[in-house]
Order: structure tokens, then C-alpha cells, then sequence
């Protein structure tokens, strides 16, 4: 264990080794336990979130594809009707 | 003649302009799973410092202030800078509470003089930003809009990807219970925010943040010069412009929803909408050397981006083209006239079936609401021309039986009527929006303004709003700022 001063705000080794967030994690946006508490999505959330979305807008493409099929047919069996 | 003909018939083919343009965004609108993706994607959550500009927005300050600290964003990383622009209601009494609910989140400031417009409020926000130094993005909103729990978050994540300079959300209107112009307006959002900015984030381009939400990366801000424009009526295009031509791309992300409260009748949605039109050509005339130049930065000069702008800004000169086209064929070649009608409200339906069905596609949950809005979108006289034109001649050879039975002997003078009528409907449509305005703001002819707007159309009284636009630039106008009336209507949100 490092001898030097604890700094206020400043993570000790024993912190650090208990995966209290540095600096540099805080500024890369990384969750702290009060963050959690108050219910940010950790990242099995994030994860499955995104799956959500991505889902949803293959889903709009699928239908895209079929108003595009249904439209074509219409204008066959208009064309075919004279 | 033959060559006066074809020229008449490409006047009246300008009009299915707009139409193709639309069916082209929703065509990309569908192809969004496909996108480029932002190079990095994360879980990051930047220092933001929200910007709101307030003025008198007593009734609605505090839910949009209890909302943003319910956000799924670490509290540490967030501050609410609210600009009260020498407002007289209760406005400064309630961020002082706000202030003292939540210290460390909210900070009031105040302008002891205001009235300057929406821009310079931001601007006065947007120097004590820059000067606390602490924040890694903005967040500039409007101080009715409801952020969901998610939403900033959702827009954030983009701001991993170093190339990404603005993010967006989706703006959904939100009143409840929703009128018949909340409605027409929530389906508007669907086209003209879940399509058209789907569509723009697959070209690569965005024509504007909404104003509403915009996140902007520090570096972006500091590349556009660390305030927003005060020149014209659309800071908010003006800045997405910039930070496209800085080199910087701007994202759209459709699964952030913020909701605003909107107009309730036509006069409030013309005067907004009045302001944003003018804002508009005032763009399209300070960026005039940007426009088809394909190598310009952003995309901004593409032709594809083109499409979309001018189909918008110049679809009342697309409208007045086909209905001059249309008339001047009717004395020329009636036949033709005949066929070229049929050929553009082809392209109408065509066009309006799969723009309607694709919206309802897109936001189902909004669909449920505005259905019937949606499918009355071009009024109840165009569908009546759509159908005439779909609608094989003998049926409407035996339509003319059904009217003798009725005892109505349709004359060669009235038939000609009729048809000058439906050849000049594109730009008369723009003319009967006009008077539905002026019979809103008359208090005994108000209650027709609503089943008249079903009848001529939400679309045409946009285009009437646009081409009033350009009657006020080229007057020189005076720019007012006419704020919309906000009361706090929005309802429960998820």
C-alpha cells in the first residue's frame, strides 16, 4: 500500500482496488454507485435497449418492403381493370 | 403548338415535384436500419449543460425542470441553466424555488432587459456556459418540452463517435387531450421528424436540429463560434448548417423522444410556422453559395439534399406551376389538358398512399391518435379528385346517370366549371387555407376554422403559410419573434 497523503476526492489504493471510479473514468462517463441507485441502465440494459432499437428498424424496413409490394400489386390490377 | 403542349404539360409535372421528393425521403426513411452508424457508439455520458430560454413560462417551467432531473443521466454530469428573459409572471419566483429544490442542478440567470427574441436569450446562456468552462456538450431546448427518461441519454451516446458534432431527438406533440390541430401537427411529426430526419441521417445530412433538443459537442459549438445566429428566424437550422460545413456530422436519434406542447388552432400554427418559413429562405439565401456544390462539407451541396430542401421551400411555386400548366391546356388541347390531370393526380395518389401508410408504419403508437388526420392530410376536396382520377371513366360516365336520377342535369358550362375548378384546386387550395386563417382570428367564424381545415387541407395551409413567407421577405417585413402560447397541456409521458 502507497505511503503518500489521501487527498480529499482523490481515490486511495484500497479504493481503487474496491473499483471506486478515478478521474478518468468519471470523465469517460463511467456509472458510480449513486448513479445506479438512482436507475441509470447498466450495460446488460444498454445492451438489450439496442437490440430493441435495432430490431424495431429492420421491422420498419419489412414493412417498407410490403406497402411497397401491396402499392405495386394495386397499380397492376388497376392498370389490368383498364 | 406541339411544343407550347409539352411545355404546358412540364409546368403541370413540376407540381408531382414535391411528391417524388416525399416518396424518396420515405423510401430512405425505410433503409434507416442500413445507415451509416456513427463510428463509435457508447455507454458515455458527457458533462451537459442544458440551455432553456424562458420567457413567462410560469405554466410550464417547473415539469420541465422535475423531468430533466429524473433523467437516466448521473446527476454530477448535468447542468440546467434556465435564461429568464425579463419575464412578468411568476417565472423568476419559480426557478428560485427550482434553484433551491435542487442546488447543484438548476441555475437561474436572469436578463433584466429583454425582448430581443429567443436567439439572444440562448446566447446570454450560452456565455455563462463557456464561461464556467465545465461542460462537454450543450443542450439547448425549449422550456415546454418534456425530456423522457431515456432520451438524453439515447442522443449522448452518439457524441462517442468524435465525428458526430449535434445530435437530435424526436420531437412528438404532446398535448392531451389532443385537439383536432394537435393532431394534424402529431402527424405531421411523424413525416416531417421520424421520417424525414431517418431519412437524412441515411443521406448523411441534416437540414435542421429541432429546436427543441440539441446536443451539441463542445468543439462544434467553439468551431461555429460559441453562439448561435441572430440574424434570421431559424437559429437552430443556422447552426445545424455550420457544424456540417465545420466538417462535423449531425445524427438523429429516433428513440429519443421529447415531447412539446403545440398550437391548438390555425392562427397560433400560422404564426409559427409563418416564423420558421421565413427562417427558412433567410437560410437558403446566407448559404447561397453552398447550394450545388457537391464538394462543400456536410453534404450540404448535394443534389439529393437539394430535393429535399426546395421541394419544401419552393412547393408553392410547384403547386401555382400545375394549376397555370393545367388551365392553359384546358384552352389550348383539351385532351391533352384531360391527360396530363390524370397523369398528376396519379402521381398524387400514388404518392399520398404510400407516404400515408409509410407514416402509419413508422409511429403506430402516434398512428392510433391522428389516423384519421393523417388519411384527411390533403383535404377531403383532393381526395375527392384523387378518387375521380382512379376511378374508371365509365364509373364516372355513370356517376353523370346517378345525378340525372337525382334530377341534376350536369350542363356542358357546369362540367366545364367543375374542371377548371379541380385543374386550378392546387393553388385555390393555398388561397381557402388563407381565408380559414382569417376566419380563426374573427371569434364568431372560429368554429369553422377546424372542419375547414379537414376539407382544404393541413398540407395546403402549409403551403399557403410558405408562400405568405415569401410575400413577407421580399415586403422586407419586420422579424417577430411571436412566441407560442404554451399552458402546460401535455399530458401523462412514458
Amino acid at each position: 500500500m502507497s505511503d503518500a497523503p489521501t487527498i480529499p476526492g482523490v481515490p486511495t489504493e484500497p479504493d481503487l482496488a474496491a473499483g471506486v471510479p478515478t478521474e478518468p473514468d468519471l470523465a469517460a462517463g463511467i456509472l458510480t454507485e449513486p448513479d445506479l441507485a438512482a436507475g441509470i441502465p447498466t450495460e446488460p440494459d444498454l445492451a438489450a435497449e439496442r437490440a430493441h432499437e435495432e430490431r424495431s428498424e429492420r421491422w420498419l424496413f419489412i414493412r417498407q418492403v410490403a406497402i411497397v409490394l401491396v402499392l405495386v400489386a394495386l397499380l397492376l390490377i388497376h392498370a389490368l381493370l383498364g | 403548338m406541339l411544343a407550347l403542349d409539352i411545355f404546358l404539360a412540364a409546368l403541370v409535372f413540376m407540381g408531382g415535384l414535391p411528391l417524388i421528393a416525399g416518396c424518396f425521403q420515405f423510401g430512405l426513411a425505410g433503409l434507416h436500419c442500413f445507415r451509416r452508424r456513427s463510428r463509435v457508439e457508447g455507454d458515455v455520458h458527457p458533462r451537459v449543460a442544458v440551455v432553456i430560454p424562458a420567457w413567462n413560462e410560469a405554466a410550464v417551467i417547473q415539469r420541465t425542470l422535475d423531468q430533466l432531473a429524473r433523467l437516466e443521466y448521473p446527476r454530477e454530469r448535468l447542468r440546467i441553466y434556465v435564461v429568464d428573459d425579463a419575464s412578468d409572471d411568476d417565472t423568476p419566483v419559480l426557478l428560485g424555488a427550482k434553484a433551491h429544490e435542487y442546488p447543484g442542478l438548476v441555475f437561474p440567470l436572469r436578463r433584466e432587459r429583454g425582448g430581443e427574441g429567443k436567439s439572444h436569450t440562448i446566447n446570454h446562456g450560452l456565455r455563462r456556459v463557456r464561461a464556467d468552462g465545465w461542460y462537454d456538450a450543450v443542450l439547448v431546448i425549449d422550456a415546454d418540452v418534456i425530456f423522457t427518461g431515456g432520451s438524453l441519454r439515447r442522443m449522448a451516446r452518439h457524441l462517442a463517435d468524435p465525428e458526430v458534432g449535434a445530435a437530435t431527438a424526436y420531437i412528438k406533440e404532446g398535448s392531451r387531450p389532443a385537439n383536432y390541430m394537435n393532431r394534424f401537427i402529431a402527424y405531421e411529426y411523424i413525416t416531417a421528424q421520424a421520417a424525414a430526419r431517418r431519412a437524412q441521417n441515411v443521406l448523411g445530412v441534416h437540414a435542421c436540429l429541432a429546436g427543441g433538443a440539441q446536443l451539441i459537442r463542445r468543439e462544434s459549438l467553439e468551431a461555429v463560434g460559441g453562439e448561435i445566429d441572430t440574424s434570421t428566424l431559424a437559429e437552430d437550422t443556422v447552426t445545424t448548417f455550420r457544424i456540417q460545413l465545420a466538417g462535423k456530422r449531425v445524427v438523429f436519434e429516433p428513440h429519443a423522444i421529447v415531447w412539446a406542447e403545440e398550437p391548438r388552432g390555425v392562427d397560433g400554427l400560422w404564426k409559427q410556422r409563418l416564423r420558421w418559413a421565413r427562417g427558412n429562405i433567410q437560410v437558403t439565401r446566407l448559404f447561397r453559395r453552398v447550394w450545388f456544390h457537391p464538394r462543400r462539407p456536410g453534404g450540404l451541396g448535394r443534389l439529393s439534399f437539394a430535393l429535399i430542401w426546395f421541394s419544401v421551400l419552393l412547393m408553392p411555386v410547384f403547386l401555382l406551376s400545375a394549376s397555370t400548366g393545367l388551365i392553359a391546356l384546358f384552352f389550348d388541347n383539351r385532351v391533352f389538358a384531360e391527360h396530363a390531370f390524370r397523369g398528376l393526380w396519379a402521381i398524387n395518389v400514388v404518392a399520398y398512399l404510400f407516404i400515408t401508410l409509410s407514416s402509419f408504419s413508422i409511429d403506430p403508437r402516434t398512428a392510433r391518435l391522428c389516423w384519421r388526420e393523417g388519411i384527411a392530410f390533403p383535404g377531403i376536396v383532393s381526395l375527392m379528385i384523387m378518387l375521380y382520377t382512379v376511378l374508371p371513366a365509365d364509373f364516372v360516365a355513370d356517376g353523370n346517370v346517378l345525378l340525372r336520377a337525382l334530377g341534376i342535369h350536369p350542363s356542358a358550362a357546369l362540367g366545364d366549371a367543375l374542371t377548371l375548378f379541380a385543374y386550378a384546386w392546387l393553388t385555390v387550395s393555398m388561397l381557402a387555407a388563407a381565408a380559414i386563417r382569417q376566419m380563426d382570428r374573427r371569434r364568431w367564424l372560429a368554429w369553422l376554422s377546424g372542419p375547414l381545415v379537414y376539407v382544404v387541407g393541413y398540407g395546403p395551409l402549409q403551403c399557403a403559410v410558405t408562400a405568405t413567407a415569401y410575400i413577407k421577405e421580399l415586403r422586407g417585413a419586420e422579424m417577430r419573434w411571436d412566441k407560442t402560447e404554451k399552458v402546460g397541456a401535455i399530458g401523462e409521458v412514458a
